[in-house]
């Protein structure tokens, strides 16, 4: 690559992966060139090129200059001798006797062919037209995602008389007449000639010329690179998308768009985090999550700011991750944050707020009341009583009420969940120095009535060029988030669990003192350990969290020579929390009055990495760039505890009331982990890429002598559009391929057995024998990918095929008990994850002020074990009440057993000779496998005007998932389902142990408390997860900027309405598939499924 | 930059190991942490390591099997013979895992002479635990513990026996030789290292696991029984062993109880108020409904536990002491004086040489359950021993009849002796269900209610668990020997194959 295309390369990046704020905040009114913005450049070299000449011109002045690659001979070579010149002079001069123009805006330079011959411009009379004008013509100028064009440039054709659009793509020209033509141009767009047609208001949508101009997409370390050369798959997903359907947690707005990535909301209310999986399963039981970075720092994606987000990409498989090492191998998920921009100070308003409601899907029955056996009973956790007819009954707590179903129950014991976000933000600067700020707040309450978090979000980033050869870029977090409730199981067990009989308002006097002055529970069973009162463990299980994390980064570049950058980028995340648990007395968990926990922890991570970035032609065609780097990381965290099982005076919590607080203190350090890398890419001709990278680590974690490890990547990609002729209605073609490897060398402290001191001075042994010796995971991926697009843009294809294989897997497998250890690690396994992923885009309609643009992603992974050990084909990775989830050679990853019929030879299901259910003892009943066959997201949107319309849907074929709570209903006598033979009982279709056929009539309440409960035959519990869901439908509405010529200091204002998880089209099982997409298989009364609905404002001024 | 950076990073790894040991645990023990090793035996072995592991692996099954009490958790389903194999693993695994490893380093790492008292103790110990393991098994793995091999075999029950006799008279000749040395001291959760006591609980243990073997080998058993009375056991309630407790470690009992998961066996009940017994409310307390005591039937399933007649608020919960209440102070019982009477009392029915006759040692036996159990007039102790009221009829929702027909005062008929120190040995092991559950085994007695309901189809209601199957935990683990262990057992591996000590 050589020097112009690396001035191209950084202002296209500018221009796509800044594009949102970047022009949006520089000044708003059309400024041209005056003399006092002039800075002086000293330009002096024989045989220069344009390029070169531009670079010094950018390290002199700042100022970046934008053009196409046709429009410049990159071959041309010139004298230069301009001592404190003027930046014009130094234009003029290039552009002189060339169809060339030029505009000058803030630190830009619009380079651009000129529309007609520049002598033209100086042609008196067109001058005094110009002085003249007739008519105003306004409107505003979008990209076809609808998105506003500041900057674009708007000639009146055949005349000088131009403009360029604002912040929010509007702008204003005047022409003498009605019957002109408007030419819109923009760099990397393709030019539009609009007859004005005695029109006052014209709206224009520009089309992207694909061939002209290349995306930029962050990669691995922060690394901008044009996305045309890289060889892997990545996806990118712009900040606006974040931010409008703002969700606390952040990476929730990324479900859906994004191929091959699966997001599975965590069932324990707001700011509980999520699981985020790319490409599958690949670990057998060590860790599948993708790495996050965030601006070249790896992070924890829990507490970002949506707001702040400039762009997400998404680099899914090993070969994406390779310059990360072990942490990457199971892909990246990148995020940037915004910067300031010099100029005019601006603010941007982004405010919303959205409702979320709860929804349960297991049918419920409300003809029976409370009782057992068919009759009503006061004290019983069930709904086997009578027939509810109305008939007058007195309750547990003495009251006298009529027995009746209480169909609303559920949806009135939780609220509407409210979630409040503000943020402001504010950018500006000089040409040397641009500050960021911004502060935002989310204020959310969850369905659970007593269930909040507070959040707030500071955040300021200094970007500061101290000469043209260094530049510092300095940002600073601090977040503050306080959680309080978070929804305990207990509490939703014992709504989803109580008869359907009870009135809810019956239960709000969930407590009550009894004579000597003790707080005792009202409940219908006094001390159950199934459930208790709702209320009572909604309001006397309490919890609060509160965490402070303070984040810190300081890089700085220095320029040694036109091809060799350093930067040097240090950070440090600081967390710091604090949390408590108050059980009060007369609970399940409280055994000796009242309970109270109290802890705090507090973390220190770093990462300290440096990177050489060089660029050099070798030879006319072949140009090379590339980066040398090293990286040193690691964490650790502390925490001190006190847990008190019971107070001296109930219910009054503090540690000094602790009859015997027991206090325990830890201390977690990751490995340290130390890396150097290099990364190279050879360029022949800009359109075929050979990209090599190699990286070595040196984990603390490994055996000593062994901790290196090496992994390299090798990738090819060739832009087949720019290397062959091809129809004119291929707009764009590359096909790639690329191989990596990457290891893991696994958690600390495995290489040798510890003995714990435990209060009391006990001494404990290790009960998971360590394995010494062991060799680092790794991961080799294969991947191929076709990226085309065609009709100038109009459909889009991108395609890719993946294997993965990890072997020397670090398996934990049980040990014979008798070897004196429960567990043992070994290194073994190998696990393929192949599969297809693919994005079409597509724009079939553009007419006029209408236009329809979507993408459809579809992803399926193929997960298999191929190999375990010598000694085992299966690997037990869950095993609770319900089921067991077990790797299995030769299957996917997660086999589901559960607890089943026993079966004759023929299959019959096997009875007692009571007629009652013979089920197998243990879960060995094959279920099923949890892994999709296929996800699918559709994502479009509709254009008119200032209006858009968008919707996502997502399917998801195939897995099977178990659903405890529909177990737990039936044998309560709640479900719908058990209304099956409750007047006349079940005989079961199946045979006796002696082969004869069922006759036996057995109860209801007999059937399904046998089949059901907590420890459930599992087969009859087992459902698809196939699902359709429209996930998020949103309707944006630009304001016309004519409504602000009064209120001249709003500069743009947009509203949006969007819903999420509105209905499902098609779902089978009776709840949400997506809560149990992790790796269990599992859902037991988890919160129920909500929907959302929200209004979001933004505002710049 | 390059040679800077990597200068810079290969010398960091000089830091590396000290970066992987863990700051908060220890790679090596000095001799006075293997005293804690000791603790950390006692706690694990007997507690199974805290109460919810022994709600699984002991109360779930033991427990009831014995029939001290009867399940109303309707998720529960080992009363009614499930033998539910996710909660009976931890009874393996804290025995061989979590108690094990400490007792082998011990036993490894003191056999020097001023040692000989640590390694005493710790063999007695873990003849003790690996009893319960096989009593619940048959054959387990024993001779290879802590082998690395992949596959650890089962060593066939009769070997094991014979292995506890040597251990336990080998450990007691050490410990006679080193009465006064200083052991555990206050590691000792169980005697505080007072050697002396060790002594007499080994002799006793071996005179348990004499009488376990009457039966199927009773030459070996008397022998052993003979030696073990020879050498002096138990024979006064400060002689009586058990665990201290505290807030970190509290009763395991008491930590469960609380939950209302288990009440009152309908056996108990008949026997303690027909018998107007006064460790009745030492045991237990009057069910919340009416102030009653009342017990329920094994083997109940959920539609019949959710009834009113049938709900835990209708019957009795253990007493104050093993509730919350007391469960950092009760402490836990390990063998008593009481048992080594009745041990004695039915050696000496046997025709063995016990040191007085069966009637003088079976009210003994009485007198020491009573006073361990806070009784301590003597005159309400004598009325018992020579009561002759007979258990009563439950009744209830399954109208249950008296458990049986004898009094408390000792008859002269043989075998109405032996139900009698079978039975009132029972009353007296409460709540120690594990021992209580092998002697129902062996002996036949007390006498037992048949289940309400089997879940399990190996074991008709009409018949009763005689053992454990071998655990899906260690055939996932440990195959081959799981399968090679099935011939050891002389039947099928089935709940109803009974142990090679179980003759009845």
């Amino acid at each position: 690559m050589d020097l112009g295309q690396s001035i191209r390369v950084a202002a296209r990046s500018l221009i796509w992966s800044c594009i949102a704020t970047l022009l949006l905040c520089t000044s708003l009114q059309a400024k041209t060139y005056t003399a006092q913005d002039s800075l002086s450049v000293n330009i002096q070299g024989k045989n220069m090129t344009i390029a070169e000449i531009f670079k010094v011109l950018h390290q002199q002045t700042g100022y970046i200059v934008f053009y196409s690659n046709s429009i410049l001979d990159d071959q041309e070579r010139l004298d230069m001798d301009f001592i404190n010149a003027d930046i014009k002079e130094v234009m003029d001069f290039l552009t002189k006797g060339k169809e060339l123009s030029y505009v000058i805006r803030d630190r830009f330079i619009l380079l651009k062919k000129a529309q007609h011959p520049v002598s033209a411009a100086l042609q008196p009379s067109l001058l005094a037209k110009i002085a003249m004008p007739d008519t105003v013509i306004t409107g505003s100028v979008h990209d076809e995602q609808g998105q506003a064009l500041p900057g674009v440039s708007v000639l009146l054709k055949g005349t000088t008389t131009g403009t360029v659009t604002d912040a929010s793509g509007h702008y204003s020209i005047q022409s003498p007449d009605t019957q002109g033509t408007l030419v819109f141009s923009y760099i990397g767009f393709e030019t539009k000639e609009v007859p004005i047609n005695s029109q006052t208001d014209l709206n224009v949508v520009l089309g992207a010329s694909v061939s002209a101009i290349s995306q930029v997409v962050v990669t691995a370390l922060g690394i901008k690179r044009e996305s045309k050369a890289l060889t892997y798959a990545t996806q990118t997903v712009q900040g606006e998308d974040v931010s409008k359907t703002k969700d606390v947690e952040m990476v929730n707005s990324l479900q859906g768009r994004v191929a091959g990535l699966t997001i599975t909301r965590s069932p324990d209310g707001p700011g509980s985090g999520s699981t985020v999986l790319l490409r599958g399963n690949r670990s057998i039981t060590g860790n599948n999550a993708p790495l996050y970075i965030t601006d070249g720092v790896p992070s924890s994606i829990g507490l970002e700011d949506g707001d702040n987000i400039e762009s997400i990409t998404v680099l899914k498989g090993a070969s994406a991750a390779a310059l990360y090492g072990s942490a990457g191998q199971n892909g990246a998920i990148i995020i940037t944050t915004k910067k300031g921009v010099s100029g005019k100070i601006s603010v941007t308003y982004n405010g919303g707020i959205s409702f979320e409601q709860a929804e349960l899907f297991e049918d419920l029955q409300f003809d029976y009341g409370q009782g057992d056996a068919g009759l009503y009973v006061a004290n019983s956790e069930h709904s086997w009583g009578p027939k509810a007819d109305g008939q007058m009954v007195t309750l547990w707590n003495g009251n006298s009420v009529a027995l009746s179903g209480q169909p609303d129950r559920m949806k009135n014991f939780f609220r509407t969940g409210m979630t409040l976000n503000n943020s402001i933000s504010l950018t500006g600067g000089t040409e040397r120095m641009q500050t960021y700020f911004s502060y935002g707040n989310i204020e959310a309450q969850g369905i659970m009535r007593n269930n909040n978090l507070t959040r707030h979000m500071f955040n300021l980033r200094i970007s500061n060029t101290i000469s043209s050869k260094l530049s510092f870029d300095a940002k600073a977090t601090y977040i503050h988030e306080d959680i309080n409730n978070r929804p305990n199981d207990y509490a939703i067990t014992s709504i989803f669990r109580a008869p359907t009989s009870i009135p809810l308002d019956q239960m709000k006097d969930y407590e009550y003192t009894d004579e000597e002055g003790n707080l005792k529970q009202s409940y219908w069973k006094p001390g159950s350990s199934i459930i208790g009162n709702p209320y009572f463990y909604m309001y006397r299980d309490l919890s609060t969290d509160k965490n402070n994390q303070l984040f810190g980064l300081f890089s700085a570049k220095y320029s040694f020579t036109s091809w060799l950058d350093v930067m040097a980028r240090a950070s440090i995340t600081k967390s710091f929390g604090k949390g408590d648990h108050k059980i009060y007395s007369d609970s399940y968990f409280s055994l000796v009055g009242s309970d109270y926990d109290l802890s705090t922890n507090d973390e220190l991570q770093s990462y300290i990495d440096m990177l050489a970035t060089f660029k050099h032609d070798l030879s006319e065609n072949f140009n090379l760039s590339g980066n040398v780097g090293g990286s040193v990381q690691g964490s650790q965290s502390a925490s001190v505890s006190a847990s008190a099982n019971g107070l001296n005076k109930d219910n009054f919590f503090f540690m000094e009331n602790a009859k015997a607080p027991l206090i325990s203190n830890t201390i977690s350090r990751s490995p340290q982990v130390q890396a150097l890398f290099a990364e190279a890419t050879l360029g022949y001709k800009n359109f075929l890429f050979l990209d090599v990278t190699a990286r070595n680590d040196w984990s603390s974690a490994l055996p000593q002598g062994r901790w290196s490890i090496f992994y390299p990547s090798a990738g090819i990609t060739a832009i087949v559009s720019d290397m062959l002729k091809l129809p004119t209605w291929v707009t764009y073609g590359k096909v790639r391929a690329s191989m990596a490897n990457s290891g893991y060398g696994g958690n600390a402290y495995l290489v040798q057995e510890y003995y714990s001191v435990e209060t009391g001075g006990l001494i404990v042994t290790p009960t998971i024998q360590s394995i010494g010796n062991y060799k680092p995971e790794l991961t080799t991926s294969l991947e191929l990918g076709l990226d085309w697009r065609f009709f100038d843009n109009r459909l889009g294809i991108d395609l890719t095929f993946y294997r993965t294989q990890t072997k020397n897997q670090l398996l934990l497998i049980g040990a014979p008990a008798a070897s004196t250890y429960d567990q043992k690690y070994i290194n073994a396994g190998l696990i393929q994850n192949s599969g297809v992923e693919m994005v079409l885009n597509y724009s079939p309609i553009r007419a006029g002020k209408f236009s329809w643009d979507g993408s459809i992603n579809y992803a399926n992974n193929n997960n298999k074990v191929i190999r375990l050990t010598e000694e085992m084909s299966s690997v037990i990775i869950q095993d609770d009440d319900v089921l067991t989830t077990k790797v299995e050679t030769g299957k996917s990853y997660g086999t589901l057993y559960v607890k089943g019929w026993q079966r004759d030879e023929d299959g019959n299901k096997l009875v007692d000779d009571m007629g009652r259910p013979l089920l197998t003892q243990g879960k060995t009943v094959y279920a099923g496998n949890f892994n999709p066959n296929y996800t699918m997201g559709m994502y479009n949107t509709f254009t008119y005007s200032n209006l858009a319309l968008s919707f996502l849907i997502e399917y998801r074929n195939g897995g099977t998932i178990i659903g405890g709570t529909q177990a737990l209903l039936d044998a309560d006598g709640h479900s719908k389902r058990s209304l099956e033979g409750r007047e006349n009982g079940i005989t079961l279709d199946a045979v006796t142990v002696d082969g004869a056929k069922n006759t036996k009539v057995i109860s209801s309440q007999e059937y399904f408390s046998s089949i059901g409960d907590r420890k459930p035959a599992g087969e009859e519990y087992a459902y698809s997860a196939t699902n359709l869901r429209l996930r998020e439908i949103s309707l944006d509405y630009t304001l016309p900027k004519k409504i602000f010529q009064r209120v001249n200091f709003i500069q743009s204002a947009k509203i949006a309405v969007v819903g999420r998880n509105l209905f499902f089209f098609k779902r089978s099982a009776p709840f949400d598939p997506d809560i149990v997409q992790g790796r269990g298989g599992e859902e037991v009364t988890a919160l129920p499924f909500t929907r959302t609905l929200g209004v979001n404002l933004r505002i710049a001024f | 930059m390059i040679l800077l950076s990597a200068s810079i990073f290969s010398g960091c790894t000089k830091k590396f190991i000290d970066r992987n040991t863990d700051p908060t645990r220890l790679t090596s023990l000095t001799p006075t942490d293997v005293k804690g090793l000791f603790s950390n035996a006692e706690w694990q072995g007997l507690a199974l390591g805290g109460g919810t592991q022994f709600q699984r692996g002991v109360n779930a099954f033991a427990d009831m099997y014995a029939q001290y009490y009867a399940v109303t958790q309707t998720a529960f389903a080992s009363d009614r013979f499930d033998l539910t194999q996710s909660r009976l693993q931890n009874h393996w695994i804290r025995a061989y895992v979590f108690t094990m490893p400490s007792l082998l380093t011990i036993i490894k790492n003191t056999k020097t002479d001023d040692t000989k008292a640590l390694n005493a103790i710790a063999r007695i110990w873990k003849v003790f635990i690996l009893d319960r393991v096989t009593d619940y098994y048959g054959p387990i793995p024993y001779f290879q513990i802590g082998s690395a091999e992949k596959s650890i075999p089962y060593d066939p029950q009769k070997d094991i026996y014979y292995d506890f006799f040597k251990e336990l008279t080998e450990a007691a000749a050490d410990l006679q030789e080193d009465l006064t040395r200083p052991s555990y001291g206050d590691q000792d959760l169980i005697y505080s290292g007072d050697n002396s006591l060790w002594l007499k609980f080994a002799n006793t243990l071996r005179l348990r696991l004499a009488m376990r073997i009457s039966e199927v080998d009773p030459a070996k058993a008397k022998t052993e029984a003979e030696a073990a009375v020879a050498a002096g056991v138990m024979t006064d309630v400060s002689d009586d062993a058990y665990m201290k407790v505290s807030p970190e470690r509290p009763n395991p009992l008491g930590y469960i109880s609380s939950w209302n998961e288990f009440r009152m066996s309908a056996t108990m009940e008949s026997l303690l108020k027909g018998y107007q017994d006064p460790r009745l409310s030492s045991y237990f307390q009057p069910a919340v409904t009416d102030g009653q005591y009342r017990g329920l039937r094994n083997g109940m399933i959920p539609a019949e536990q959710v009834l009113p007649e049938n709900s835990y608020n209708n019957a009795s919960n253990v007493s104050d002491r093993f509730t919350p209440v007391g469960m950092n102070t009760e402490p836990m019982a390990v063998i008593r004086s009481g048992e080594a009477y009745f041990l004695r009392a039915e050696g000496a029915v046997n025709g063995w040489n016990m040191g007085g006759t069966a009637a003088e040692l079976y009210a003994k036996g009485i007198e020491m359950s009573m006073r361990t159990n806070g009784i301590t007039n003597q005159t309400v102790i004598d009325n018992y021993i020579n009561g002759t009221s007979l258990p009563i009829a439950p009744g209830g929702y399954f109208n249950t009849p008296a458990l049986t027909d004898i009094p408390v005062k000792f008859s002269n008929d043989p075998a109405v002796q032996r139900e009698q120190i079978g039975t009132q040995k029972w009353l007296a092991l409460f709540p120690d269900g594990q021992e209580a559950w092998a002697e129902v085994r062996r002996s036949g007695y007390p006498k037992r209610y048949h289940v309400i309901h089997s879940d399990n189809p190996d074991v008709p209601a009409s018949q009763f668990v005689r053992r454990i199957v071998f655990l899906e935990y260690d055939k996932d683990r440990n195959g081959p020997a799981v399968e090679a262990a099935v011939s050891l057992l002389g039947g099928p591996d089935k709940a109803t194959t009974p142990l090679w000590w179980d003759t009845n």
